[in-house]
């Protein structure tokens, strides 16, 4: 009744982007590994801007869901075929992201489970939260998050310290372009900064919606830069592009002071997971969300439950670890695509419509007053 | 499928398949073997010879062909007291070895434990740098804390009788620790850093292992270029190390005790006294001298004597009398003699372990240009200073 | 099954049918008397006559010899108050002057305090089985209804589950009216409501609905007056019915409505916009809606300094969690990740394990059941023996336990510190949501280790975000928070900074404190 189920405030914003984006051990990381602490840094502040486009972009459309403002911006029919480009990407960043954090729990905690029942679980819970809206699912990114975030932030300070921070300034091997390749791929997999967008014609107050997802970046570039700090202090560039799971590598050699348990990795990997699974459940909601509105006669319930086994089978297709990587390579394009392309140019378009019907307005008012007899 | 229907046949289904097949890595703690350390010898025709030491409280009472000696507490009420085992294994990789010892051992063994990891030294010389970079990515290698390379066979550390303790491995690392305090062993915990150093410079240091009088000796440390050991640094070599990067904790060193001045004369026999090295701080910068670049490092310490004998005269709280001043010298040259021992190596050997390229590289790109092109042959020739000031902060004797 | 419920509908409408045909036949509609003198008692005495409980005491009033009746319930009115107050006035009382006879005599001749009159057989009838005393007056087509209890109640009594060491000692009785005015003591506000239903076909309980008007949300009260009214049932003995037939869903071990048996916890719940009900001849009230935090909230925060309280609550939540995760915790160590444990701990735990028959999780399973027998029999048996055979039977078991080979020593430690956790939880809902989801966390974590742990607390969480209470979500304050709601949750801010009422619930009136002139504590 006075708690809208598919309503939320506009701060939620301030966790949701985070969630979408801190996942330590996975392709960030990677990315960033391989060209330093610098081309982290750019890419963040790429990503950045595309948060803050989708943001000003929902702020300018608050009552229209994502399908509902792409039409009026494209048109009726490019607007919808954009739309189900939106809801593929998202079924299949969600995908891979499922069978990534399946892996990586199949390999680092349960070798001989077979990776489909890591998958099955995850992808329970997220259907479970999906189906019953958007807020409850908010809520619980906001219990959940503080956990993930403290573990994740508390391993990458000491982690920091143990290594050489110095190794932050080393630059790629490869120089500058390396580095400009390195960020333009670092700001490719953070697609999570899309989620203003995605949610737009859900929140309660969208003239918070920019400030917010300003707010959210900047949480989510504190944990995610000590994430990517503390793997490069401690590895340097080459010696983090070594590993499948760099994070997970680098708190195998943090000690916490004074405590008696000696292999801290697996608490760490707890800790991320949760971060993980949030993360997952947030882009299986964009998919379900960006979908339902697509077919609005359909309760979002039945999406959820409907989407869930051809996720599965997308999630089970690449048949080893060495193709998960290359489809996160090529994952890379649709993001800047559909994150950073789109919105901008929908920020484009709206501004400039706007200021049209304000130079209509305007002519149409001094029309009118020509018309009056002069006093 | 209507809602009431559908949430409890889908749990039913997830359950009942979790019950039917799962449980999938699910052992009990006391149906693994618990491995604490492992050592890699080089056997015949390239083989790699595997010595593992297990925890394993059901060997305890009934030592075995496989069983070494251990010693055994009593855990709990009437529980059967721990016990140690070894298993070796030779093949033609490690990887092959270790799956060897699976297969013949009636527990599967868990490496979450694992603390050591042991080479010796003629499997170090090999450089098998694949074999090196798969072992610290193998899972099972990757949890080794503590990387050590030995002077003779690395299984022959682990088959000794440890000298305290019930296992040989818990006693190796404690040693690595206190070693590590110490400053005698380069700080060096995990195998990963040790081959991101190696990755990031090509060169890298590894704790030694040697015997002494039948104990096993932590000092010194083995130089590992491109993953392959090139050559040794004594204990004094490795500490001028510590104190070059700033690592050294606690270090000792041995000095003459200065004379005591009475009246201008020397009173007293000469004698040596023990220095403990506290508080450390190494700055490196580049200076050019005559035109020259020249690396210039400044340390400073703090230190305790530790001989109540010495010195016999100490000045008032805060204020070093002489014979403090000169004993803060006598020290300091002691630090200083092992740091020209460490710059020495690094020369001879031409690999840089003190880091000198990645700090030219980060901090003087123009130079490191201009030397990097021929950066073996700047190792050597790099002229170096290395300015040592030690406060006497503390002695033993009161005042 | 439908054809069965449409025969029982059937049923019960016939006799209803016949029920008033009888009435009719003996000359009373059922409801009304409609100016017939005799109709009213006639009704009475064919549906109560049978009831030995029920007194018809005949006589007649003073001067004018006018024939009158009480009927009242045995051992529900006071009889001597119904002696002085109602029949020897009548008896002595002159004629009436006019027909308005039952007026004047409640004017003029009763001198008990709560006296009125009625046309209605309903209200007469359920008035006698209430314990009022009816008084029927030959010629008089109304009845007069007389308040003069006199059964036998418990007295206002200390409370027996929400001890607090600090606070007032008093806790609700079985009796409504006491209750009542128990809050209405405390809370002189005009605004105070105390609505009063009627609901049970057959045990007619009355059931108080109290809320803050111009405090409590009125979608809130609305929302909670219909789900009372909803409710039709034949007898509600508790306010657990109660509780059972509104509760938002059945399917969650959370309550998403609480319970308190001490005044004083519900008029703090009505000052913070939350609606009470209670239930006559329950001793424990409702308060709705319930959140997540307050299962956290023992009665004596209130009244104790912040420092304290803050302090108490971290340990409840980690004795919550304790309770909660220290059995799952020791299979995911002993199972899956020995890696977890220092070295000297994993071979203490191999050493200990080696003599047991079973795995890990089936010993947990069984450790876990022991206790739980060990906890209930100890609540059944009568307390001087319950403190000796809970030492006893669990020093037998466990010692003997462990010599047999059924569980390991350090089993036993997690178990004693398990039981420890559980006893530290501070209401009892809490404690059996802990008992109620330690099983599927175990049986979670022995499938899939640590992860199948995390995954399980994920779900809790994901199921705690989803639940509500009477439309309020269950986590309020932890999520989309306000600075303000958060200060009584696990830290307990000082009482003087709380400025306004918990927003959750949208009270109508948010200030609750203003702020302190300076300096007035200070001097």
């Amino acid at each position: 009744m006075m708690w809208i189920n598919n309503r939320i405030p506009a701060t939620a914003l301030l966790l949701l982007i985070p969630m979408t984006i801190v996942e330590p051990p996975g392709s960030t990381i990677s990315a960033a590994g391989d060209g330093g602490f610098l081309s982290f840094v750019i890419g963040f502040g790429l990503a950045t801007l595309g948060a803050v486009t989708a943001g000003l972009l929902a702020r300018r459309h608050p009552e229209e869901t994502l399908a509902g403002s792409l039409r009026t911006l494209f048109g009726r029919p490019l607007g919808t075929v954009l739309a189900a480009g939106y809801a593929l990407f998202w079924l299949a960043t969600a995908a891979w992201l499922l069978r990534f954090e399946a892996a990586e729990t199949t390999d680092l905690l349960l070798p001989l489970t077979p990776v489909a029942v890591p998958m099955l679980c995850m992808l329970a819970l997220a259907v479970y939260l999906t189906a019953h809206g958007v807020e409850p699912m908010a809520r619980w990114c906001f219990v959940v998050l503080p956990f993930g975030l403290a573990v994740a932030l508390l391993f990458s300070l000491i982690g920091i310290a143990r290594g050489e921070p110095v190794r932050l300034a080393d630059l790629p091997a490869g120089g500058l372009p390396e580095v400009v390749r390195k960020s333009l791929e670092v700001a490719g997999v953070l697609e999570g900064i899309a989620a203003p967008l995605m949610l737009s014609g859900y929140f309660l107050q969208p003239h918070r919606i920019p400030a917010a997802t300003l707010g959210g970046m900047a949480i989510a570039g504190v944990a995610l830069g000590s994430a990517v700090a503390m793997v490069l202090s401690m590895f340097g560039v080459r010696g983090a592009s070594l590993y499948h799971w760099p994070a997970v590598a680098t708190v195998q050699n943090v000690i916490l002071p004074g405590f008696a348990v000696e292999k801290m990795d697996i608490i760490y990997l707890a800790g991320i997971g949760m971060l993980g699974l949030g993360r997952f459940a947030l882009l299986y909601l964009m998919a379900t969300v960006t979908i339902q509105n697509l077919i609005p006669s359909v309760p979002l319930r039945t999406v959820a439950f409907a989407l869930a086994p051809p996720l599965l089978a997308m999630a089970l297709l690449p048949p080893h670890f060495d193709s998960l990587s290359q489809i996160r390579a090529l994952l890379v394009y649709p993001t800047w695509g559909f994150c950073y392309g789109i919105p901008l140019v929908g920020l484009g378009l709206s501004s400039w419509r706007s200021r049209r019907a304000r130079a209509d307005r305007g002519a149409r008012a001094l029309a009118t007053d020509s018309r009056r007899p002069p006093s | 499928m209507s809602r009431r229907l559908g949430i409890p046949l889908s749990l039913v289904v997830l359950a009942g398949a979790l019950l039917t097949g799962g449980c999938w890595d699910y052992r009990d703690i006391n149906d693994r073997s618990l491995v604490l350390g492992v050592a890699i010898d080089a056997a015949p025709d390239h083989g790699h010879a595997v010595t593992a030491e297990l925890a394993s409280p059901a060997l305890a009472n009934q030592p075995g062909p496989g069983a070494g000696g251990g010693k055994g507490g009593a855990v709990g009420g009437g529980a059967p007291p721990a016990g140690r085992a070894l298993i070796r294994a030779t093949a033609a990789t490690s990887s092959h070895a270790l799956a060897w010892q699976r297969r013949t051992w009636s527990r599967p063994l868990e490496f979450g434990l694992q603390g050591l990891w042991i080479l010796d030294e003629d499997y170090a010389r090999r450089g098998e740098k694949d074999e090196f970079g798969c072992q610290a990515c193998h899972p099972a290698m990757s949890t080794a804390m503590h990387f050590l390379v030995a002077d003779g066979h690395g299984g022959d550390y682990l088959a000794a009788p440890p000298p305290e303790g019930t296992f040989v491995s818990s006693y190796l690392s404690n040693l690595v620790r206190s070693a590590a305090e110490r400053g005698s062993i380069p700080p060096v915990d995990h195998i990963s850093e040790f081959v991101a150093a190696m990755e990031e410079s090509g060169v890298a240091l590894a704790p030694r292992l040697s015997w002494d009088s039948g104990r096993p000796k932590l000092a010194g440390a083995g130089v590992f270029r491109n993953y392959r050991l090139i050559g040794w640094l004594d204990e004094d070599a490795t500490e001028g190390v510590n104190f070059l990067l700033g690592t050294a904790r606690r270090t000792t060193v041995v000095v003459p005790c200065p004379p005591l001045p009475v009246g201008g004369a020397v009173t007293g026999a000469r004698m040596d006294t023990t220095v403990e090295i506290l508080g450390r701080s190494s700055k490196l910068r580049v200076e050019s001298r005559d035109g020259r670049p020249t690396l210039r490092y400044r340390l400073k310490a703090s230190a305790l004597a530790m001989d109540s004998g010495c010195p016999r005269a100490p000045g008032p709280r805060g204020v070093s009398s002489d014979e403090e001043r000169l004993l803060a010298r006598e020290t300091a040259r002691a630090v200083h003699a092992r740091a020209l021992r460490a710059i020495g190596r690094q020369r001879e050997l031409g690999a840089d372990f003190l880091g000198w390229g990645a700090y030219l590289r980060r901090f003087h790109p123009g130079l490191w240009r201009e030397l990097g092109a021929n950066w073996d042959a700047a190792l050597r020739n790099l002229p170096v200073d290395v300015e040592v000031s030690i406060r006497i902060f503390r002695h033993s004797r009161f005042h | 099954m439908d054809r069965l419920d449409k025969v029982k509908e059937l049923r019960v409408s016939v006799t209803i049918a016949l029920a008033h045909l009888e009435a009719a036949l003996r000359g009373f509609d059922g409801k009304r008397s409609d100016g017939d003198a005799g109709a009213l008692q006639r009704a009475l005495l064919a549906q109560l006559q049978d009831s030995d409980d029920i007194v018809f005491r005949r006589f007649r009033l003073g001067a004018s010899g006018m024939g009158a009746m009480a009927v009242y319930a045995d051992g529900l009115v006071n009889k001597e108050d119904l002696e002085e107050r109602v029949i020897a006035p009548l008896i002595l009382s002159p004629a009436p002057a006019d027909g308005t006879l039952a007026a004047d005599l409640v004017e003029r001749a009763i001198t008990a305090a709560e006296v009125k009159t009625t046309g209605e057989l309903d209200e007469a009838m359920g008035s006698v089985l209430a314990g009022k005393t009816v008084l029927l007056l030959e010629g008089c087509p109304e009845a007069v209804i007389v308040s003069n209890p006199g059964a036998k109640e418990r007295g206002v009594e200390k409370p027996a589950i929400e001890f607090a060491l600090k606070g007032p000692r008093d806790s609700f009785s079985e009796s409504l009216i006491t209750n009542t005015a128990l809050i209405r003591r405390r809370l002189r506000d005009p605004g105070l409501r105390i609505q009063k239903l009627r609901i049970g076909r057959r045990t007619r309980t009355d059931v108080a609905l109290i809320y803050l008007e111009g405090v409590a949300n009125p979608e809130i009260v609305q929302e909670a007056r219909r789900r009372l009214e909803r409710i039709d049932i034949d007898g509600i003995l508790d306010s657990g019915y109660i509780e059972q037939l509104i509760e938002d869903t059945q399917w969650s071990p959370f309550p998403t409505v609480n319970g308190s048996e001490r005044p004083d916890v519900v008029v703090a719940g009505l000052l913070e916009g939350r609606v009470a009900i209670l239930v006559d001849n329950s001793s424990f009230a409702l308060i709705v809606p319930a959140t997540f935090d307050g299962l956290f909230h023992s009665p004596e925060d209130s009244y104790d300094r912040w420092l304290p309280v803050s302090l108490l609550r971290v340990v409840r939540f980690i004795a919550s969690f304790a309770a909660l995760l220290t059995p799952s915790l020791y299979v995911a160590m002993a199972s899956y990740h020995p890696g977890l444990m220092p070295l000297k701990l994993a071979v203490k735990v191999a050493g200990s394990r080696e003599g047991v028959a079973f795995p890990v999780v089936f010993e947990a399973l069984l450790a876990q059941f022991s206790l739980e027998l060990l906890k209930e029999a100890s609540f059944r048996i009568p307390s001087p023996v319950g403190q000796v055979f809970g030492v006893v039977g669990g020093l037998v078991l466990g010692d003997l336990g462990v010599r047999a080979g059924i569980f390991s020593e350090i089993m036993m430690i997690v178990i004693a510190i398990t039981a420890i956790a559980s006893f530290s939880i501070p209401t009892v809902p809490l404690g059996t949501v802990v008992r109620l989801l330690g099983l599927p966390v175990m049986l979670a974590t022995a499938f899939l280790g640590l992860f199948g742990m995390v995954l399980t607390l994920l779900a809790i969480l994901a199921h705690l975000a989803v639940l509500r209470s009477f439309g309020v979500p269950y986590l309020v304050p932890y999520a989309f928070f306000s600075a303000q709601d958060l200060k009584d949750t696990i830290p307990k801010f000082p009482l003087a900074t709380y400025r306004g009422r918990p927003t959750f619930f949208r009270p109508r009136v948010t200030v609750m404190q203003k702020p302190l002139k300076q300096g007035v504590n200070q001097g």
